[in-house]
């Protein structure tokens, strides 16, 4: 038989992962947000960018990447403004790959792809 | 690094420049457009190129290879590859631009595709000229050029890697030509760009033998490890694809078999990723790493009552799956009938020294080829994986691990990481020498070699 610690935290564990199983998402709620002004319609430079790249995930549910079109969950992560989410976007976050595989995108196209998947202008 | 200086220096004069003109008030004002790093997907593997471009066009393309004479020049695909392949401080090619599906003929049943078309957006245009790939990896963020050029490979003895699929190529080289390469054009350049690592030229088109579109299904099951490596030899003949993954510090693995069916009844694979199985596995890893005792029950309680549902669908929608959790990868190739013996003494060093990694090892079977620079050129192979995910330190374990793979006359994966170099490389290919003085004739000033490149060829600077 284990000892009374590990014992503790075999249950720990146990409890925690049945919670992970059953909670779903991980994201934190999201602060309340001032309203979103609506993004520029999308050029199909952006449009093909989207196709090549981010659509990997940001268009397969349960991958953990915000789905594009989704403001709901595109709002818990805008509120952290533009400089925030560009560097995620340049350097990866967590599961996001780091330029998220889009290995000639620039400053300008980062941000026209955040929009056009968020739907919103970002600040 | 030189041009990075040089680099430096042109742009300082630029701004003086400016600012005598009255244009700046401050360094600090004009330098807000970001420099952007290139990173792998793991994020490892870093560099700050002086260009990075997409050309949209093969005389493009083969422009700026004719003007660039300074510097090297590496082709970039999804960036997917572990190992340092891509990494330039000269111009770095995006084949973004050559996507898609070109051509097919219905009687071969073969199609050609724009190099850079990522291998996720092959499988509905095949399907709909009634093709499919003949097997695939786990994986399918790479794009079709870098999955050749690094001999990307799915499991199954008798079938072979991307690379061994291949009939016919378009590459620019290094002094601007643009050639078709297959069987009966330049048979040996083609042949050895088959498997080149980005060496010989940039490929922009790649025709595949395929076959007709099928069905597949896949079973997963939770085994002991002990007991599912007697019974490989059967596995492997009864299915069309096997493969397992034991879970590290604990007795049992995920096993898995995928087989072509004619059933037209569709079991689609769960959406999302596996970044919840993953979790559940680095939980127990930070609770209990320090009590392995502990830490095998919890894993062979645990991973015995996670849900591995049947899956059954057209082919390409069952091989790949959403990798949501990135890692490290090293993986070698070791001859097919030294596989089980490998992997068990990979498994015992774990739990010996309680090496520290949650990610579940990854062992597969792949048919040989006659590619000289291929993993799999002249011999059956047994492919296994070990990885770290990305946010610690890959070198510890790996270095424990890697030594048993020489052991056993292992090549290491071309896009995953370990630390051969030509001296030793030279000994595990039979047709090194050959691969060698192809690349001389086609670069000869060492134009698509970065470091890593010239170190595992033995090109010095």
């Amino acid at each position: 038989m284990y000892s009374t610690p590990i014992r503790k935290a075999l249950l720990a564990i146990a409890l925690t992962m049945t919670l992970a199983a059953c909670g779903g998402g991980t994201s934190a709620p999201a602060p309340a947000a001032a309203p979103a002004t609506p993004a520029a319609a999308a050029t199909p430079a952006t449009i093909k960018l989207y196709g090549q790249t981010c659509h990997n995930c940001h268009s397969i549910p349960g991958t953990g990447a915000p789905q594009a079109g989704d403001t709901k969950a595109w709002s818990g992560r805008l509120y952290r403004g533009r400089e925030a989410l560009l560097n995620n976007s340049i350097n990866g976050y967590r599961s996001m790959p780091p330029m998220g595989g889009c290995t000639q995108c620039s400053e300008e196209d980062f941000v026209a792809l955040i929009e056009y998947m968020s739907g919103s202008q970002l600040k | 690094m030189a041009l990075t200086r040089r680099q430096l220096i042109k742009q300082i004069g630029a701004l003086t420049a400016l600012a005598g003109t009255g244009g700046l008030s401050s360094v600090a004002q004009a330098a807000r457009e970001r420099l952007i790093p290139w990173k792998n997907w793991s994020g490892a593997q870093t560099c700050l190129p002086a260009a990075r471009l997409a050309p949209t066009t093969e005389d493009e393309l083969s422009s700026v290879l004719k003007a660039t004479r300074d510097m090297n020049v590496r082709a970039v695909g999804s960036s997917h590859s572990f190992s340092p392949l891509i990494p330039t401080d000269g111009k770095l090619i995006s084949l973004s631009n050559f996507s898609g599906l070109l051509s097919h003929d219905p009687k071969t049943l073969q199609a050609e595709f724009g190099a850079g078309t990522p291998m996720s957006q092959m499988g509905e245009p095949l399907l709909k000229v009634g093709q499919a790939l003949l097997n695939m990896a786990d994986i399918d963020y790479q794009t079709l050029a870098g999955a050749i050029s690094t001999s990307t490979h799915g499991t199954g003895p008798k079938f072979g890697s991307y690379s061994s699929n291949v009939v016919g190529l378009r590459m620019v080289k290094a002094n601007g030509d643009i050639v078709d390469l297959d069987k009966n054009r330049q048979p040996e350049l083609f042949n050895a760009a088959r498997v080149s690592l980005g060496s010989l030229g940039i490929i922009t088109r790649v025709k595949l033998q395929n076959r007709k579109a099928f069905r597949l299904n896949q079973k997963q099951w939770v085994q002991n490890t002990d007991e599912l490596i007697e019974d490989i030899p059967r596995l492997v003949k009864d299915n069309d694809h096997f493969e397992f993954s034991p879970i590290l510090h604990s007795d049992v693995s995920l096993a898995q078999a995928q087989n072509e069916t004619t059933d037209t009844k569709t079991m689609p694979l769960p959406t999302g990723g596996d970044g919840d199985k993953v979790s559940k596995l680095s939980m127990a890893n930070t609770f209990l790493r320090n009590h392995p005792d502990a830490h095998a029950s919890l894993l062979n309680f645990l991973v015995k009552h996670i849900d591995f549902p049947e899956v059954q669908d057209i082919s390409f929608k069952v091989f790949a799956n959403v990798r949501d959790q990135r890692f490290n990868e090293m993986e070698y190739e070791v001859p097919a009938a030294a596989g089980p013996e490998c992997v068990r003494e990979i498994l015992k060093l774990v739990r010996e020294k309680n090496l520290n990694s949650f990610f579940p090892l990854e062992y597969r079977y792949v048919k040989a080829d006659d590619i000289p620079l291929s993993m799999f050129s002249g011999r059956d192979s047994c492919a296994i994986s070990v990885h770290q995910s990305y946010d610690m330190a890959y070198q510890p374990f790996f270095s424990e691990i890697e030594p048993i793979f020489w052991k056993y006359e292992g090549r290491p994966h071309w896009g995953k990481l370990h630390t051969l170099n030509a001296a030793q490389l030279s000994k595990l290919y039979p047709r090194w020498k050959e691969f060698q003085d192809i690349r001389r004739s086609v670069d000869p000033t060492g134009k698509f070699l970065n470091g890593h490149l010239r170190s595992i060829f033995g090109v010095p600077y």
